[in-house]
């Protein structure tokens, strides 16, 4: 089963997003890293949770070449301790 | 110009409704401005005014706009609006319930574009009326109208691809069939046959490459609604939980979305935007009846 290339042209604006920040749960890797990088491309900053703190600091590196200003920190989300940081 | 969510009965209802021409041209679009380039988009009903906004919009994104309707004055009038602001736009008065008209009407556009692109059902509509009153000539109308001219539009642009080789998309404008709306009983059985025939066609037609969608507005303020009555319209902010009226503008973003590459990957598919109507909300086309705890109907 092939996943075909996404049409590569730009149907939103650069700056579509520009000023917003957006969290993404488990955007350390796979759909949620891309979701993540899709809103870094539009402008947005970006936060990111994850178990992994070493993949979300890799995430982390390339949501930042993006241009996004980020926020990467492990949590369990299902621990509401861990969602609710003191 | 959504009404207010503040008591819709001490506010008189406006002398128009929806977006004006001058609004629909400048009007903010979350769309880059080349996103739908090089496009030849096909939309019905376009001097309506769901029609009217997905036409302004898509020939803002670049695509070349081909404003099918039956009035010829009313296109010429659009026509003229649109090419003022330096937009692609073509016309052709066609009625959709006649087949051969709509074979014809397909011919032409090939022949002086060479290509179509996307498809977009706009055509229809219906005088709201009790289901147990409604004559068969009504009945009739209202089906010929909303499912046999929109498949015959559907069934002549999958054609022509299909003989050119050619990718295509449909997006069918319907309304909010799960939901039992007072009043309109045959225009829900014909958007119900729409939304089936679409399901039923992106799998048949999805070796061709044709994507077909169906977008399913809710309350949206047009000029359509001179038809409903002040009481019908006073009432309409209780349509839906965000206690107000969509624009045209929001189910013209909805098919922007469809048709462009955003939604390669979606057929078969109602999107419905309806501020949640579909799950908390009243609508009486023909004013509430007393079983209903209202006092008309």
């Amino acid at each position: 089963m092939n996943a075909s290339k996404p049409d590569q042209r730009g149907i939103l604006p650069r700056d579509l997003f520009a000023g917003k920040t957006v969290f993404v749960t488990g955007g350390g890797s796979g759909i949620n890293l891309g979701i993540a990088r899709t809103f870094a491309g539009l402008g947005a900053d970006i936060g990111i949770c994850g178990r992994s703190q070493e993949r979300l600091d890799a995430a982390a590196a390339g949501l930042r070449e993006i241009g996004a200003k980020v926020s990467a920190t492990s949590a369990d989300s299902g621990c509401q301790i861990n969602c609710n940081p003191r | 110009m959504s009404p207010e969510p503040a008591d819709a009965n001490s506010q008189p209802p406006p002398e128009t409704f929806g977006l004006t021409d001058d609004e629909l041209a400048i009007r903010r679009t979350v769309f880059a401005s080349d996103a739908l380039g090089g496009m030849v988009v096909v939309v019905t009903g376009a001097t309506g005014g769901i029609g009217r906004a997905i036409a302004w919009l898509f020939a803002r994104l670049g695509a070349h706009v081909v404003l099918v309707g039956r009035n010829q004055t009313k296109l010429d009038a659009l026509t003229a609006r649109m090419t003022q602001r330096a937009l692609k736009v073509s016309s052709y008065a066609v009625d959709i319930r006649d087949p051969d008209a709509v074979r014809a009407l397909f011919d032409a556009i090939w022949k002086a574009r060479g290509r179509v692109d996307s498809l977009i059902n706009s055509a229809g509509g219906q005088f709201p009326q009790s289901a147990i009153d409604i004559s068969v000539k009504g009945w009739n109308a209202v089906i010929n109208t909303n499912l046999n001219g929109t498949w015959y539009m559907m069934q002549a642009a999958a054609q022509h691809w299909r003989d050119a080789g050619h990718p295509g998309s449909i997006v069918n404008i319907v309304v909010v069939t799960t939901h039992g709306l007072y009043g309109i009983a045959h225009s829900i059985a014909a958007r119900a046959g729409v939304v089936g025939l679409s399901r039923s066609v992106a799998v048949e037609w999805a070796p061709l490459k044709i994507r077909v969608n169906c977008v399913a507005p809710g309350l949206i303020e047009t000029e359509g609604w001179k038809v409903y009555s002040p009481e019908a319209r006073a009432a309409y902010p209780r349509s839906n939980p965000m206690m107000r009226a969509g624009s045209a503008w929001d189910i013209a973003e909805a098919c922007g979305y469809l048709t462009g590459p955003s939604g390669g990957f979606v057929t078969g598919e109602t999107l419905t935007v309806d501020g949640g109507g579909q799950l908390w909300g009243e609508t009486w086309t023909t004013g509430k009846p007393p079983y209903f705890g209202g006092e008309t109907g």
